[in-house]
């Protein structure tokens, strides 16, 4: 086979000097823009400095048509304070006599006269006379101020679009470079032990494809003139000739259906699957809120749990689902599969657009739960399928790149568009993202026949309750798995966006806070899984990664008032993401080596039935998020489930560390 | 097509769509930014008519016998160019002062509706959106000492000029656009040429090789692994044709 890591070299490298372009590009474009809206927004504040002038100035006139003289105006501080704090552009007004003099000024330290921020005098008259005038200072750093609010946006833009391009380029690559390459290396390994059954598929018109051509008509020729002598041979082959024509035969027979073709790769779904991902994560950052702009009563539920329901439904779903799924992609096949659940998802994510109340809502977005369920699932199959035995860790680690870049991606960008379109109109963008993802997968998958079904393991009662019954797996599921759930899906799928809507924050600050989580979790994932491999100690890992997230929900609650609230969310959303970093994988490898105890074939079984089980605590989030939220407010309903996973870790790492000694004694 | 060739107008793609997508967002940033500027100037002209009326209100004067509001809204219309409209109803939307046309009678009679069921909720009036189509809006509630919805202030104003000054910008905007672009797609040709050097001169002799009858070249060497291992692949290729002809031969002599 060709070296792995010459394919893996080339493929990053293009990416990287791609990436560097980009950058290159995107912040020249940045830059551009930033200094057009400068130029722009200027004016603008400068005709507001003059209206609030005008504003000051007919009071002043007022005041004087009263017989009040100019120099007798006391009342002039407070009432200039009064209108500056309407207006936090201006920093400065003053009332000067006809010298120029300052006879009265807001309050605050006075600017010189000569000072830029001076952005226009208002004459103040009286009968025609000129009396005075009023100067209004406009703050010099405002518009820059401002402007470095969309500066931190470009700054998220460009972040996303770097990963974005990744994911795009890496297909790319794939497409054109690698998976050709790959594709030639097991004919040329073939070729190496003197047999040419098979020729290469998809010529293409570059090089590869026409070295791919060229190497067809080699073998083809070959083949030909031993087809041409089978022919002349007739039903008997000479007993003299007999042995060199059998190995012949197993050397250049062709083989009806080209290999490659057969196969199928991870890369054909890898674009699809990202759209889809990227279409259900657009509402991440506002669903909640959407929800409670919905929100229309509902008997016997409270308000906090009626607009946690949309979220919760569609976790509850997903989770019952999932086993369900699995049996139906050994039924369709993956292909099929992954397209029947494009259909529930582009038609919930349609339909939650045209919502008109939360009854709706919860409707649509458990049709959405389907299609996510039966896509994940058959995407799950057909990497498995594609990738073999020998790259099944690589496809996985495809899988949730997709889905975690689409997260990142798709939070910050859908919260950007809803503020900027609204909710409705990013659910219809969300929906054109899953056609084009179901397009791409008809486009893609074409040429691959219908897969062969089965090959799963059924769930059975029996594996939950082996599950439940192993104190091994009580401790993994109960201790670590349900209140990692629990805490992203209460404090940051629902939790964060209805605390910083509370403090007034925009819907896209709020994708941004929750991007940081992602990006994280992306940056760290690999890394910290690999140093758990390498040092074995995956408790310590699973147990440490706890104890760190439940410190990090402590924080919304103690920070609660501070000046830039948002920041110190984003922090405690960062140290989530560090936590979860930790202990995700961690968790994932302490599974697999319980479920070896289990063995035989109900091993992947008593996975799944762990998986189902995880997702309690999911489900299980937005629901005491909400409920807790009723009584003590969000920062503290954040921070209450912080404790609870502080809680948990502590037993968690006492209980691996009894057992580790008690696995030491055992041993000594 | 070269395969050089191929990747870079990828690469342009991925890079024409991070940049539509930055100067989409960005541009979208903007014209909120923008119309937040705009609107709170318009708001300042609405606060201090509202403070005007309050202090009449407190004085026990109804909305209608303050003349000189009438006179305000005249004098404002004629300095600022951009109001289309500036009108003070009652609480049952009855027109007690304006200057300029009625304008977007939909919003402002939702508006309106809106503030009356806040206040028999017992609700605090504020500020309403009353855009439609044709204008821009603002709906300022007028409360009296009471806290009583007393009437709103309605204004509308122009939103062309801020409209044109976006426009431009986003004209700059998909100028630099281009220009990056222009500069991204030869950046990337030249990338994709350098860097797939190797790959495609290695593929194009590999080509030469499988093209040719006999596996001669073999003597002109192989620079890398995939090549040499083509090479042995080639000389596998003849082994097993002369396999062939030898099969034919002793068919031929049997």
């Amino acid at each position: 086979m060709i070296e792995e890591r010459k394919l893996n070299r080339l493929s990053y490298g293009l990416t990287a000097l791609t990436l560097l372009l980009l950058a290159l590009v995107l912040s020249a474009v940045a830059l551009a823009s930033l200094r057009s809206f400068e130029r722009v927004l200027q004016p603008q504040l400068a005709a507001k400095a003059e209206v609030v002038a005008e504003v000051i100035v007919s009071q002043v006139d007022r005041g004087l048509q009263a017989g009040v003289p100019l120099t007798e105006l006391r009342g002039f501080t407070d009432f200039a304070d009064i209108v500056l704090a309407d207006h936090p552009e201006i920093v400065r007004v003053e009332l000067r006599d006809a010298e120029g003099r300052v006879l009265f000024a807001s309050s605050g330290a006075p600017l010189p006269p000569e000072d830029a921020a001076w952005a226009g005098e208002e004459p103040v008259t009286l009968g025609g006379e000129r009396l005075g005038s009023l100067a209004v200072a406009v703050a010099p750093g405002y518009v820059a101020e401002r402007l470095r609010e969309i500066e931190g946006e470009v700054l998220v833009i460009l972040l996303v679009s770097l990963f974005l391009t990744f994911e795009i380029l890496l297909v790319v690559v794939a497409m054109f470079v690698t998976e050709p390459v790959r594709r030639l290396g097991r004919l040329l390994a073939e070729g190496e032990q003197g047999v040419f059954r098979h020729t290469a598929a998809g010529e293409g018109s570059d090089e590869i494809g026409r070295f791919a051509r060229a190497f067809n008509g080699l073998v083809r020729r070959r083949q030909a003139r031993y087809l041409r002598l089978r022919e002349s041979l007739g039903p008997a082959t000479p007993p003299e000739i007999a042995a060199l024509v059998q190995d012949l035969d197993r050397r250049l027979q062709p083989e009806e259906r080209p290999e490659d073709r057969a196969a199928g790769s991870v890369a054909d779904v890898r674009m699809p699957l990202f759209l889809f991902f990227f279409a259900t994560e657009l509402s991440r950052s506002f669903l909640p809120i959407f929800a409670r702009d919905l929100y229309t009563p509902l008997p016997w539920l409270s308000y906090e749990v009626t607009i946690a329901l949309p979220i919760a439904l569609y976790l509850l779903l997903v989770a019952v689902l999932t086993p369900l799924a699995g049996a139906l992609a050994g039924r369709f096949g993956s292909r099929r599969l992954f397209l029947i659940g494009l259909l529930p998802t582009g038609l919930g994510l349609l339909m939650t657009a045209l919502a008109g109340d939360i009854l709706a809502l919860i409707l649509w977005r458990c049709v959405n739960a389907a299609g996510f369920a039966l896509t994940t699932i058959a995407a799950l199959d057909y990497i498995a399928r594609a990738a073999g035995r020998n790259r099944r860790a690589e496809g996985m680690a495809i899988y949730t790149a997709a889905f975690v870049t689409a997260g990142l991606c798709g939070t910050s960008i859908g919260g950007i568009l809803a503020d900027r379109l609204g909710y409705h109109a990013t659910f219809l963008v969300a929906a054109v993202l899953a056609l084009l993802s179901a397009i791409m997968l008809v486009v893609n998958l074409r040429a691959r026949g219908a897969e062969a079904s089965g090959g799963g393991v059924r769930l059975r009662p029996a594996d939950f309750l082996l599950v439940l019954t192993s104190a091994r797996f009580q401790l993994l599921i109960l201790i670590a798995a349900i209140p990692t759930q629990l805490l992203t899906t209460g404090y940051l799928f629902y939790a964060t966006p209805m605390l910083l809507d509370a403090v007034g924050y925009s819907t896209s600050v709020i994708g941004q806070v929750m991007m940081v989580y992602f990006v994280v979790m992306i940056l760290l994932g690999v890394p910290s899984a690999r140093l758990a491999d390498r040092f074995g100690r995956y408790r310590l890992f699973a147990g440490a990664g706890l104890l760190l997230a439940g410190f990090a929900a402590l924080l919304p609650a103690a920070t609660e008032g501070a000046a830039h609230f948002a920041l110190w969310v984003a922090l405690s959303m960062g140290l989530v993401g560090i936590a979860h970093a930790l202990s995700i994988p961690a968790q994932g490898a302490i599974l697999l080596q319980e479920a070896e105890r289990v063995g035989g074939e109900r091993r992947t079984a008593s996975i799944a039935a762990y998986r189902v089980l995880e997702r309690v605590g999911s489900v299980l989030g937005p629901l005491l998020a909400a409920t807790l939220a009723a009584v003590y407010g969000y920062a503290w309903t954040i921070g209450l489930l912080g404790l609870y996973v502080l809680a948990c870790g502590l037993v968690f790492t006492l209980v691996s560390l009894l057992r580790r000694r008690g696995g030491a004694a055992a041993t000594n | 097509m070269r395969l050089s060739v191929k990747i870079a107008v990828y690469m342009l793609g991925v890079i024409a769509f991070a940049v539509l997508l930055l100067t989409y967002l960005t541009n979208a940033k903007f014209r909120s930014l923008q119309e937040e500027v705009e609107r709170s100037r318009f708001l300042a002209l609405a606060l201090d008519i509202k403070g005007t009326a309050e202090r009449g209100l407190a004085l026990g004067l109804d909305l209608e016998q303050m003349d000189n509001l009438g006179a305000i809204l005249d004098r404002l219309d004629r300095e600022h160019p951009e109001i289309l409209s500036l009108r003070i109803l009652d609480d049952q939307g009855e027109e007690l002062h304006a200057a300029g046309p009625p304008l977007e009678p939909a919003t402002t009679t939702a508006g309106l509706h809106h503030l009356r069921v806040l206040g028999e909720a017992g609700g605090e009036a504020g500020l309403r959106d009353v855009s439609g189509d044709s204008a821009f809006g603002l709906m300022v509630p007028m409360v009296n000492a009471f806290g009583q919805v007393a009437g709103v202030l309605v204004l509308h104003y122009d939103r062309a000029p801020a409209e044109a000054a976006a426009r431009a910008v986003t004209l700059e905007q998909m100028q630099f656009a281009a220009l990056a672009l222009l500069f991204g797609g030869l950046a990337a040709l030249l990338t994709a040429a350098l860097y797939l050097r190797g790959v495609t001169r290695g593929f194009a002799r590999m080509t030469r090789w499988a093209e040719e009858e006999a596996s001669a070249s073999a003597a002109e060497g192989a620079d890398d692994d995939l090549e040499r291992r083509f090479l042995e692949v080639r000389r596998r290729a003849d082994e097993v044709e002369e396999m062939v002809v030898r099969a034919e031969n002793r068919l031929r002599r049997g």
